[in-house]
């Protein structure tokens, strides 16, 4: 099952923004890329309305909590958002989720778990 | 020298007294903890401790009731890996086999002499770096174990490791500093590519030979990602690294102090390292923060109130912020490495 609006991922590496459009590419998804936060709220400024967006924490410019900040400020907490990242301190991530993030994946990631995330959060809306 | 030995067994204990005092050293006997506690407290400063097993009962008080450093060294019956790792952790500074002969015997315990007419050669840095928490962190010892997995994972193989002297000539190269603010301390962590693993790598990872910006992504990804193990694990262990930002390593230099490890599979080898400093703490006016930097004591406004915690990576929005909440002359701590 797929969802008619794209899925942003906002990571500063291009790596990763290449290995995870291919997993959802792969699963039939729309993806949209923004390379740090500032490009994601620019890009959600400019018009774009993604069904999920896949996030990672430790970038330049703007990190991904801080990015959750701007989210929150600008559009509620209606777009769910899943950190896809190589940290994992408890505090970090209770304040993403304070922040309305609603997963937390750790690199390397699993395909498998990036995908059951995505079905839950994007196309069931949960 | 002055040289304690702990043990409960009296002949263990007795065989390294003799062979020590044949060298002319002063040597002093403990068979439970008290003594030991007694021979810190009341007797000559204590230079050298040979423990026995259960090595975590006899170093523990040398690490909770004596003011300066002891030197000590861990004698092991059978010497497993799992022995050997549990002596590390409990912060002995050497271990040796009980069957050693007395030249080994005597040869661990003039370590102490021995560095004593070399360090002062180091420099500050080297002897200001306090060596108790970070050679008490499994997640460094196990460093090479962890990071084959992880990369493993990244790249579908299974490697392997072997230690290094020094970094050799990479083609592409990527570091990513870590800072432990409650210790004052500064990991590096450096990812490199050589130059005839280059294909290999590609193949694996993009299915082809790929662009010099793109590799240099890939290298920092990977430092990031060894970045966020070495965190992750330090987090378990009760200590809270600030993972900085990756950056690309274009000129690196054997590092005298690194602890470098190939990881190898196949014809795919990847070189890692990992730099200790002291971190050099300044503090900046709000007008010279930098993206990348880290706080090191929390900011607080007017009022008494925190605006960022200690531990806090700069971004250039929170630099932006801050000028905004502070004005550009106001003096905030940070530690520069990151």
């Amino acid at each position: 099952m797929t969802v008619d609006r794209p899925i942003l991922i906002v990571d500063d590496s291009l790596m990763i923004r290449n290995m995870v459009k291919r997993a959802l590419a792969g699963a039939g998804y729309a993806v949209l890329e923004a390379k740090d936060g500032v490009d994601a709220v620019e890009k959600l400024a400019a018009g774009a309305e993604p069904s999920l967006i896949v996030c990672d924490v430790n970038m330049p410019r703007m990190n991904g909590i801080e990015f959750l900040e701007a989210l929150r400020e600008s559009h509620g907490v209606r777009i769910p958002v899943v950190m896809l990242t190589t940290e994992g301190q408890p505090e970090m991530v209770r304040k993403a989720r304070l922040l309305g993030a609603k997963g937390w994946l750790v690199k390397p990631f699993k395909t498998t778990l990036l995908l059951a995330a995505v079905e839950k959060l994007a196309v069931a809306g949960v | 020298m002055n040289i304690l030995v702990a043990g409960q067994d009296g002949r263990d204990c007795e065989a390294f007294r003799v062979v020590l005092c044949g060298l002319g050293h002063t040597v002093n006997v403990a068979h439970t903890d008290t003594d030991i506690t007694r021979s810190l407290m009341r007797g000559p400063t204590v230079d050298v401790a040979i423990v026995c097993q259960p090595v975590h009962e006899w170093v523990t008080p040398f690490r909770e009731h004596s003011d300066r450093h002891v030197y000590v060294i861990a004698s092991l019956e059978h010497p497993s890996g799992r022995e050997v790792r549990e002596a590390w952790q409990m912060g002995v500074d050497d271990i040796m086999s009980a069957k050693a002969s007395p030249e080994e015997v005597a040869g661990r315990v003039d370590a102490v002499e021995r560095i004593r007419s070399w360090v002062h050669t180091m420099g500050d840095d080297f002897v200001r770096v306090p060596p108790n928490t970070l050679s008490r962190l499994t997640t460094l010892t196990e460093f090479p174990i962890m990071i084959c997995s992880e990369f493993g994972q990244m790249i579908g193989a299974d490697l392997v490791s072997e230690p290094l002297e020094m970094v050799p000539n990479l083609e592409y190269a990527a570091e990513i500093p870590l800072t432990l603010i409650s210790d004052g301390l500064n990991l590096t962590i450096g990812v490199g590519l050589l130059k005839d693993a280059v294909p290999t790598f590609c193949g694996v990872l993009f299915g082809d030979i790929v662009g010099h910006d793109v590799m240099a992504d890939a290298m920092r990804e990977f430092a990031n990602m060894a970045g966020g193990t070495i965190k992750r694990g330090a987090d378990a262990e009760g200590h809270t690294f600030s993972l900085g930002l990756p950056a690309d390593a274009m000129f690196v230099k054997p590092a005298s102090d690194a602890r470098v490890w190939r990881l190898v599979s196949g014809d795919l080898e990847l070189c890692v390292w990992l730099i200790t400093r002291q971190d050099a703490r300044e503090r900046l006016s709000a007008s010279l923060l930098r993206e990348g930097m880290v706080i090191s004591k929390a900011v607080n406004n007017g009022a008494g109130v925190m605006l960022i915690p200690e531990g806090t990576v700069l971004t250039e929005r929170t630099v932006a912020r801050l000028l905004q909440l502070l004005g550009p002359s106001t003096l905030v701590e940070v530690a520069r490495a990151a």
